[in-house]
């Protein structure tokens, strides 16, 4: 093997050469404000498949949130302008007649109120209620949508295992596909575009931006709002910052004013039946 | 053994897995932070008050014009049509038919009504209710005479104003004024007071010397103006009850820019002793004063804080007219504008949470507000003299004089929000210039 070392160092010399020859160009280095156009997209459509089995039903997103009715004794107070003594005593209350004290009365519809829910202490305004009870577009709506769930299902998986884990394992399956949980940003944005229009910032607040107000909205499939409430409602109502009342009443007339929410797509009702908005005033952008 | 172990294990699985399902379904609820809304008035409909005869509802329509009038110039309120109301409610009592409230788009609805207790007693009554909220926000009773009608009015608007706004209305305050008749060389000013939407108006005083910057005292009744009644002006106070006028001590030098402390016993005024202006306080009872400025320059229009502590006045002593800030006591002197321009006539606003003055700078004059550490500097209006403002009582409105260019240029008083965008002319009988608005009445 005498021309061992020759073959070696010609083949090495090779490799070497063509290998300079090969990489010899200089490295790429991207513009800085080079601009890549993107296409955002949701596969929230491709990527949610419901598992095959039995959902829960909502059983209460159907219930009708029923106003309490406030006494104006709570609320009413007396001021007499015509004896200036009268208004810092507390007795002109007394001398309410009855029938100025009652209770403003309810509309009672079989529809929207039982009887248990009636206020105990005033019977006599179930005499005198209204002759018609009020036509809600809201409560129809919300009967047509229970005769709609309670239509059987056509393909109910065998019940093999507890109804329990036929819950959680859905709820994993739709999981574990990734995107279903959320709604595209186009359809984010439709719904603050409808909350600009239907809420009323609170500018003229002392501390505007400290009036944040998270609201629990749960959704009908057809939009309509099964039930509002405040998510801290004890802190907001307890507050002695008065604004914070009226920032959340303001919030709760914003998000009843801006339904029907049927501009989001039905297909991603999981998406959204269940929301928090937060009213969050922010004046400086 | 291994039995226990592998069924420990198996366990310990299941819990972690039965702890990631509840975590996940936790975070799948849907957040959305809503930052933006408008800023459109909210429209309510008020209805004229029920009554039981004609005279009566004669009453109660006069109260519901006047309700919807102190409403829409808030700015906050656009008042319905009442032509466009679908229900008409025969008993406040009962709940109103929400959805045809909603229906021509109401968001909040009064509902009242009068009831003649006496020839010379009614009582007002009414609630307000939320339509979209589907609840009762308040509901309140007046009783009172037939002539205090308007009053009552008032007083009901402004519970609906808070009720709505989380802030105290200020509807039941007046304004006085100076009235101003004759060209702008020979120009006769008086002093009057109306109620703040213009009705009622008085002249305070007879006589036909001219008078400037009137102050009201926190609870109402007295007020505080500069006169050249004699040579050298001077400062008078008045009560409005007795019509008594007195002079506020006999001083060497010019006194004027008075303006009452938060709690009445006291205010402040600005003195010119030889040649020099400063700042004094007087004692109303003692008529002591104290000296709170000593600059060499020119410090004037003193306005204290609503909590007493702090004073906001005008100084040239960094130059050109600026505003600054100091205790009650006269130490801690503070500079807060830094702009160009000429700031004047500071006031404190009673929220405590702005000062609104007034500004000229290359021919123009505007009325500003800024934070009382110097930050967020406003123009809420300009014109070619917008001069004096003066805070609504809760601190939302600013009045300010107006006035157009030539000889015969009209001398108006206007308002305008802390928005800047709801800017009305008040009505005042004629020319009127340097307007105070009062706290509430009591």
């Amino acid at each position: 093997m005498k021309f061992g070392i020759p073959i070696s160092f010609t083949l090495h010399a090779a490799f070497l050469g063509g290998g300079i020859f090969l990489f010899n160009e200089t490295p790429y280095i991207p513009e800085d404000n080079l601009i890549v156009p993107v296409d955002i997209i949701d596969i929230s459509k491709e990527t949610n498949v419901k598992a095959a089995v039995k959902r829960r039903e909502p059983e209460a997103e159907r219930e009708i949130d029923i106003p309490a009715a406030e006494t104006p004794l709570d609320n009413a107070d007396v001021k007499d302008e015509a004896s200036k003594q009268a208004e810092t005593l507390p007795e002109p209350v007394k001398d309410v007649p009855v029938e100025t004290a009652a209770e403003p009365s309810v509309d009672i519809s079989p529809e929207t109120k039982t009887p248990d829910e009636l206020p105990e202490d005033t019977p006599e305004n179930l005499v005198e209620a209204p002759e018609t009870p009020s036509f809600s577009l809201d409560d129809l709506s919300a009967l047509i949508d229970r005769s709609r769930d309670s239509q059987p299902e056509a393909n109910q998986q065998k019940v093999l295992q507890s109804e329990e884990t036929l819950y959680a394992f859905a709820d994993a399956a739709r999981r574990g596909a990734g995107a279903g949980d959320g709604l595209a940003l186009s359809q984010i944005d439709a719904l603050r575009a409808a909350m600009y229009k239907c809420w009323r910032i609170p500018a003229d607040a002392k501390d505007p931006e400290s009036l944040i107000i998270p609201v629990e909205v749960k959704l009908h499939r057809d939009g309509h709002i099964a039930s509002v409430n405040l998510k801290n409602a004890g802190a907001i109502y307890g507050s002695p910052n008065p604004y914070m009342k009226v920032a959340a009443d303001n919030a709760l007339r914003a998000v009843s004013k801006c339904a029907p929410y049927d501009f989001l797509p039905v297909e991603d009702y999981d998406s959204w039946k269940h929301m928090t908005l937060t009213f969050r005033p922010i004046l400086s952008q | 053994m291994t039995s226990y172990v592998s069924r420990k294990f198996l366990s310990m699985l299941i819990w972690l897995g039965v702890m990631m399902l509840s975590a996940g379904g936790a975070a799948a609820q849907l957040t959305i932070d809503i930052t933006k809304g408008n800023l459109e008035p909210l429209p309510i409909a008020v209805p004229d008050f029920l009554a039981e005869d004609a005279r009566v509802a004669e009453i109660g329509a006069q109260v519901a014009q006047i309700v919807r009038a102190d409403l829409e110039r808030s700015g906050l309120f656009n008042p319905l049509d009442p032509a466009s109301f679908i229900e008409t409610q025969t008993n406040i009592d009962y709940e109103p038919n929400f959805s045809e409230w909603r229906v021509i788009k109401a968001e909040a609805l009064v509902s009242g009504r009068i009831i003649r207790e006496s020839d010379t007693r009614l009582r007002v009554e009414f609630r307000l209710w939320d339509i979209f909220g589907e609840k009762q926000l308040a509901g309140l009773r007046f009783a009172t005479t037939p002539d205090n009608i308007r009053r009552i009015s008032h007083k009901a608007a402004d519970a609906i104003y808070e009720a709505l706004t989380g802030e105290t209305g200020y509807f039941d305050s007046r304004i006085v004024f100076i009235d101003e008749k004759g060209p702008k060389t020979n120009r006769k000013k008086r002093l009057t007071i109306m109620d703040q939407d213009g009705a009622n108006p008085q002249y305070l005083l007879t006589g036909s010397d001219i008078v400037l910057t009137p102050r009201f005292s926190p609870n109402s009744q007295k007020i505080t103006f500069m006169s050249y009644e004699n040579t050298v002006p001077q400062i008078y106070l008045l009560d409005i009850e007795t019509g008594r006028r007195e002079l506020l001590g006999n001083f060497p030098g010019m006194t004027f820019a008075p303006r009452f402390a938060p709690d009445g016993r006291s205010f402040l005024l600005s003195m010119v002793q030889r040649g020099n202006s400063d700042i004094y306080l007087m004692d109303l009872e003692s008529r002591s004063t104290s000296r709170l400025t000593s600059d060499p320059a020119i410090d004037v229009s003193a306005s204290f804080s609503p909590d007493g502590k702090n004073i906001v006045f005008n100084s040239d002593r960094g130059g050109s007219p600026q505003l600054y800030t100091m205790k009650s006591d006269g130490s801690g002197v503070k500079r807060i504008t830094f702009g160009t321009g000429r700031y004047s006539a500071p006031v404190w606003s009673p929220r405590g949470d702005l000062i609104a003055f007034t500004k000229s700078e290359g021919g123009t004059f505007s009325i500003g507000v800024i934070k009382p550490d110097g930050s967020g500097e406003r123009q809420l209006t300009n014109g070619f003299l917008v001069e004096g403002p003066t805070w609504s009582p809760n601190g939302r409105v600013i009045l300010f004089s107006k006035e157009s260019r030539g000889r015969n240029g009209s001398s108006e008083v206007w308002s305008v929000d802390l928005t800047g965008r709801n800017l009305r002319k008040v009505n005042t009988p004629g020319k009127a210039s340097d307007p105070a608005w009062s706290p509430l009445l009591p």
